[in-house]
């Protein structure tokens, strides 16, 4: 599929769920401090609040990587904690101002508050994550200052940085330009070690005003959503054939249904409900799989899923391995037995 | 009060099949051209700067457009300043393109760099939009399928995101009957920027395995990076069908999804 094509995703933590927390007992990471930067690699991380992805620890990595080659001192713009700014990387931060807290949408506000900063710290590069906010903010900054940015790169190294093209056979190299926005895994986390992160005090930045009047976040039909946009899947497989409860289910528990291929096959579903390597591959965070034994193509549209239930009667199926809880029943009998407890709850 | 229909220009450009070299229609410029066609009764124009006789520009004409404008552009020239003279001229209320090419740098800025010449906002990856009297209302499509609902006076730029609706096919015939018109440049404007790049074939690179933490060393670190014997999770078997329903209640009430 082109590069253009791929449905917005989310990225997740490799291996590992969320970042393994370091026990009490282990010494604390020792702390580097870069009192006197000759210059600074400005970034502004994807998360506005305090939850860093696992995309924004690529970004200080590749941060730290083009700041480490030059003694320059990483400056992050970010409203997380002080800690966790230290832990990802950061020497130095600053805060967004009060009028751009992590929910309000303006991102000609984020870019005045950019440019003031360049005025005041000349940073040699600035960074974003090349999601959908980031590789905006970027584009947005790039247009103000007139400078063609190095999108998409998928390394950075102190001397080039990569991207790749034409289907992912061809790589792109060039010495990194000023704004640079970088692909998940672009550059390695920072680990074992930990970093200032010196609160430093904000330039004042010249309002922008608001063109684009936020009316606010909607939630998706869980009905008509694309299957991989959607959170929450509930699907149905060959051991399933109560389709009345089933939709009932679905409806109550406010999830987008989905099938497996023997099911659409069937006509019990429509096809663009399938999910498998043949129908949707898809990122949802809760997967529940009723009734279906998880053949490889079915496991392969849903490895990028972070949480899958599955209820099935053989306990050797291969969704039991895949599942993070596997439940050894009738999927009829649950099903029937979910609709009126949850009827009791919403009671 | 008197309202003028509002005048929409899409930009088309022609993207390069990655294995074959074939040209085609771009994909995101095409779902562009789907939400304006789906805009019903906006007069619609569709412009391309680059090669006239490019035959994939026929892919979009099948779509069911009558005609399309092709800027006629020397391969070296700046199509950016060739596209903002054509704007500047026509004086739409919405300009509609892809969020990204695919083909050239394909790094999404050009939108930009018109906009801020234009001095118009730009809303970035737009889902759908809806035509008011004298406003846009637009959907921007963020991850999980949320939407950001924006209103916006025109006149406005916006970049269509991969999950704006999948565009039409093109029909054979249609593609035949629809009409290229030429507006040929015989002076080039403005030049390239000559390109930074230097290309090379792309090398497999190691997948990450995990993230470890750094506080495991030699035996343990081996052990992590190899164990695979956590797959699985948790098995709950002979529980009666309304204990089951209790678990898994627990569990998505656990994970936040009820």
């Amino acid at each position: 599929m082109p590069e253009a094509q791929r449905p917005v995703r989310q990225r997740r933590e490799v291996g590992v769920r969320a970042s393994t927390p370091r026990s009490a007992s282990a010494p604390p990471a020792p702390m580097r401090i870069i009192e006197d930067p000759s210059s600074f690699v400005l970034l502004a991380p994807d998360a506005l609040g305090d939850a860093f992805t696992a995309h924004d620890r690529d970004l200080f990595g590749a941060a730290r990587v083009l700041a480490d080659a030059q003694q320059s001192a990483v400056l992050a713009v970010s409203d997380a904690a002080i800690e966790s700014l230290a832990a990802a990387g950061a020497d130095r931060c600053v805060r967004w101002p009060d009028a751009l807290s992590p929910d309000t949408y303006h991102p000609e506000g984020r870019v005045a508050f950019l440019l003031a900063l360049i005025g005041a710290f000349d940073p040699r590069h600035i960074l974003f994550c090349d999601t959908t906010d980031g590789q905006d903010l970027a584009l947005r900054l790039a247009a103000e200052l007139g400078e063609r940015p190095m999108t998409h790169l998928s390394r950075v190294r102190s001397s080039e940085v990569s991207r790749l093209v034409c289907g992912e056979t061809l790589e792109q190299w060039a010495a990194p330009a000023r704004i640079l926005t970088v692909s998940p895994g672009a550059a390695e986390p920072v680990a074992g070690e930990r970093f200032e992160a010196r609160l430093l005090t904000a330039p004042p930045a010249s309002p922008a005003a608001r063109r684009m009047r936020d009316l606010g976040i909607r939630k998706p039909d869980p009905d008509t959503v694309a299957l991989e946009e959607a959170p929450f899947v509930v699907a149905a497989g060959n051991g399933l054939t109560d389709w009345a409860r089933f939709a009932a289910l679905v409806k109550q528990l406010n999830a987008a249904p989905a099938g497996s291929r023997v099911v659409c096959d069937a006509g019990h579903l429509p096809r663009d409900r399938q999910v498998g390597t043949s129908g949707h591959i898809i990122s949802a965070e809760c997967y529940v799989a009723l009734g279906i034994s998880g053949a490889i193509q079915h496991l392969q549209g849903i490895e990028e899923c972070a949480y899958v239930i599955a209820v099935n009667n053989d306990p050797y199926a291969p969704i039991v391995k895949r599942a993070d809880l596997a439940i050894i029943a009738d999927a009829n009998e649950v099903v029937a037995a979910m609709r009126e407890r949850l009827r009791e709850i919403q009671k | 009060m008197t309202t003028r229909a509002m005048r929409i220009i899409v930009l088309l450009s022609v993207a390069t099949h990655p294995y074959t070299g074939r040209p085609l229609r771009a994909d995101l410029d095409a779902r562009a051209l789907e939400l304006a066609l789906q805009a019903a009764n906006a007069p619609l124009l569709a412009v391309h700067a680059g090669a006239a006789d490019a035959q994939a520009l026929h892919g979009y004409l099948g779509m069911g457009l009558s005609e399309l404008t092709v800027l006629e552009a020397a391969p070296e020239a700046d199509v950016s300043a060739l596209l903002l003279q054509h704007i500047r001229a026509v004086r739409p209320d919405l300009v509609l393109c892809g969020s990204r090419a695919q083909a050239g740098e394909a790094s999404g800025y050009l939108p930009y760099l018109l906009a801020h010449e234009l001095g118009w906002p730009l809303a970035a990856h737009i889902s759908g939009f809806t035509l008011a009297a004298d406003e846009i209302r637009l959907q921007c499509a963020l991850a999980r399928g949320r939407r950001r609902e924006l209103i916006v006076k025109p006149p406005l730029f916006a970049t269509v995101s991969a999950a704006a609706p999948n565009a039409r096919q093109s029909a054979f015939a249609r593609a035949r009957r629809g009409r290229v018109r030429v507006l040929p440049h015989p002076d080039i404007i403005g030049h390239a920027t000559p390109a930074v790049w230097q290309v090379r074939p792309a090398r497999a690179r190691p997948k990450r395995l995990k993230s470890m933490s750094a506080n495991l060393a030699g035996e343990e670190l081996l052990k992590a990076l190899t164990d695979n014997s956590s797959k699985g999770g948790q098995v709950l078997s002979g529980l009666s069908a309304p204990d089951a329903a209790d678990r898994l209640i627990a569990y998505l009430r656990l994970q936040k999804m009820l």
